[in-house]
């Protein structure tokens, strides 16, 4: 394999990444607070049908896209989070609720807004210029850096970003500390059910804008089915990131390059079935659910790992 | 004393009962709201369930049946406390062996031998399917949430790969993406009363099946276990249960009802495996589920209102404008209200134990 193929490779890895990485980092904040998120699918759809027709009704604006989105994706996780704080629902039901509601919605709305089934695409969309970084972009392989959307970057400072708020800051603190034990955190004068909402609202924004990359920056149109099971591989990257952030998205971008593979792969014009290609990420989720699980379990049993003891809060 | 707790009992089931069709009925007025604040006729939605409630019941046997065996498939689970979300895959693999075997039989065969060669085929994919993440469960302590929902999208690619591979019909000019259509005498038959509509006889399979689960979970022993492994695995352990073999037990159990609704979509209704056949069957039958209350018998009755549901939106949109996509927002609306629900037992001990401490106190 020649080095521009690698880059190539390596890049279109990035690509594929950073929406998994926002909603992963969306996600492993939840996980802190003890919230079981993987409503992560439903947000991000909202979020692209959002980002789509924003950039509709604000003549071609991807930035407005991205802001409407945020802000509907915000919206819409806000009532995943009234059902989990307000009415104590089942974290699982009510998300998995939440991604049949984004579905519907979207389809409806899709309908109703557009005239359109299945998929849209506005009439003018100002698409954003790649950011070319000077010196990196003719470093030989580290230029796959060079080049990515401003989402790419803003998602890897936000990994730096959100590192630095779970383990540095009181803010972060409290969030592992409703996640450790509800009942402590509210002793030590922690509310709950404020930083519950925190973190899913904070979920809810960065899915949306991973959402929005996916309808604005991936392709230029908003389509049904276009989050593929990205929300559930997302949370498989942060379980077997640990729900750390750094390593979280370390994972997204192992995923990234199972997808990247399969460009390739399609590229080079080997005779494997698209589907089957599609199949890769999904493949690699659970093979790496199955190792996060059976390390878990070993850690538990004190076989590998400090034996500090970990409480399991159900 | 007896004599109070089945009163109690009676008065439970009402309440849960009544409750239900609460949600119903607020689902419904939300969705009515949001048609009139979309310009769409408001009572669309209502009109298109009481016209499958009464003119079209062949469209709604249609949609129910798939329903209600999905609905059987999450309750078998749900009272082990496990959640397989990965009914839709296990019927995508049912649907997929159904076909792979039905191609085979010689079209000499007997319809009653071949049928049932198929849908045994079926069922034996959908549960080997779902031993994926029952054994991950077990053996390596993997959440099967997640991991059902990963095997979903394996299967449903698994299916696109088939239709556009191994089993392509070999018709040209044919724009979707099947296999070839199978020969009549793999067909599951339709109820002729209802004919051309496409119910079939599958209905009857789904209330047979409800029938023996819902001897299964109250008549007999295993029935107890799976109560009790869901409500205390330690407990379990101590009555001489092995949490791990229940698990794999209903986890089979619902694999296989899943491949069962797989083969009759194929062989009944569609003839033939299409690519993404199936409209997340799976999924609605956790509300078909829950809204039953995880009890079989319920579900016959959630399954058929949910059943005239889809039914009455693809109605309504084949005459008015109205999209079909307000029948899942109606789902969705049923499925969230009813998480809040675990609330009430929690409130109910809470206020138990506040009164025993008072009077503990007295």
């Amino acid at each position: 394999m020649s080095i521009a193929v690698i880059t190539d490779t390596l890049a279109s890895m990035i690509r594929m990444a950073t929406p998994l990485m926002l909603m992963a980092l969306g996600g492993l904040l939840c996980q802190r607070a003890g919230v079981f998120n993987i409503a992560l699918e439903g947000f991000s759809l909202v979020g692209a049908f959002a980002a789509i027709a924003v950039v509709q009704f604000t003549g071609g604006s991807v930035w407005a896209g991205f802001i409407g989105a945020m802000v509907f994706g915000a919206v819409y996780s806000s009532l995943y989070a009234v059902f989990v704080t307000r009415f104590k629902a089942n974290n699982i039901i009510a998300s998995i609720a939440m991604n049949m509601l984004g579905a519907g919605l979207t389809s409806y709305l899709l309908r109703t807004i557009f005239d359109v089934q299945g998929a849209y695409s506005p009439d003018k969309i100002q698409k954003l210029d790649m950011i070319k970084i000077p010196i990196i972009k003719d470093i030989p392989i580290l230029s796959c850096l060079s080049g990515q959307s401003i989402v790419t970057y803003f998602a890897i400072a936000l990994v730096i970003i959100i590192y630095i708020m779970l383990f540095k800051t009181k803010i972060g603190l409290s969030i592992c500390a409703v996640g450790e034990s509800e009942v402590a955190a509210r002793t030590a004068g922690i509310k709950p059910d404020l930083i519950k909402w925190e973190v899913v609202l904070m979920s809810g924004a960065l899915c949306g804008l991973a959402g929005a990359y996916l309808s604005t920056i991936s392709v230029s149109q908003f389509s049904e089915d276009m989050i593929q099971g990205r929300g559930f591989n997302a949370f498989t990257a942060f379980v077997f990131g640990n729900a750390h952030p750094i390593f979280a998205a370390l994972v997204t971008l192992l995923f990234g390059l199972a997808d990247a593979i399969g460009i390739r792969i399609e590229l080079l014009g080997m005779n494997v079935s698209p589907s089957i290609i599609k199949m890769f990420p999904f493949m690699f989720a659970i093979i790496a659910l199955m190792t996060s699980s059976y390390t878990t379990k070993l850690k538990k049993l004190g076989v590998i790992g400090n034996k500090k003891k970990k409480e399991k809060i159900a | 004393m007896v004599k109070n707790k089945e009163n109690s009992k009676l008065l439970s089931t009402v309440g849960i009962v009544g409750k239900q069709v609460s949600l119903i009925v607020l689902a419904l007025l939300l969705a009515t709201v949001f048609l009139a604040i979309s310009g769409y006729e408001p009572f669309a939605i209502i009109k298109g369930i009481a016209e499958s409630l009464t003119v079209d019941i062949a469209g709604t046997i249609r949609w129910a049946t798939p329903l209600i065996l999905s609905g059987l498939a999450i309750c078998v689970t749900y009272k082990a406390e496990v959640f397989n979300l990965g009914v839709d895959g296990q019927i995508y693999m049912g649907a997929a062996a159904a076909t792979a075997v039905a191609v085979i039989i010689p079209e000499s065969l007997n319809q009653g031998v071949s049928v049932v060669v198929v849908f045994i085929a079926a069922m034996a994919a959908g549960a080997a399917f779902a031993m994926i993440p029952a054994l991950m469960k077990v053996y390596l302590g993997t959440d099967e949430i997640v991991s059902t929902l990963l095997l979903n999208f394996v299967a449903e690619l698994f299916v696109e790969y088939l239709v556009t591979g191994p089993l392509k019909s070999p018709e040209q000019n044919m724009n979707m993406n099947a296999s070839k259509v199978l020969n009549e005498n793999t067909w599951l038959p339709r109820i002729s009363f209802f004919e051309p509509s496409s119910a079939n006889i599958g209905i009857y399979i789904a209330i047979i099946l409800m029938l023996l689960l819902a001897f299964l979970f109250f008549k007999t022993a295993f029935g107890h276990e799976i109560k009790i492994v869901g409500a205390n695995p330690v407990l379990a352990r101590y009555a001489g249960i092995k949490p791990k073999k229940t698990i794999l037990q209903v986890m089979g159990l619902s694999g296989a009802i899943g491949g069962i609704v797989g083969a009759i979509e194929v062989t009944a209704v569609q003839h033939r495996l299409l690519a993404a056949f199936n409209p997340d069957f799976g999924f609605d039958g956790i509300v078909v589920s829950l809204l039953a209350n995880n009890n079989p018998i319920g579900v016959l009755f959630s399954g058929t209102f949910f059943g005239a549901l889809k039914n009455g939106g693809i109605n309504m949109e084949r005459i008015t404008d109205v999209p079909s996509a307000i029948t899942d927002i109606v789902t969705a609306i049923i499925f969230i209200t009813i998480s809040a629900k675990f609330v009430l037992p929690k409130i109910r001990k809470l206020r138990i134990k506040t009164v025993r401490a008072r009077e503990g106190g007295k």
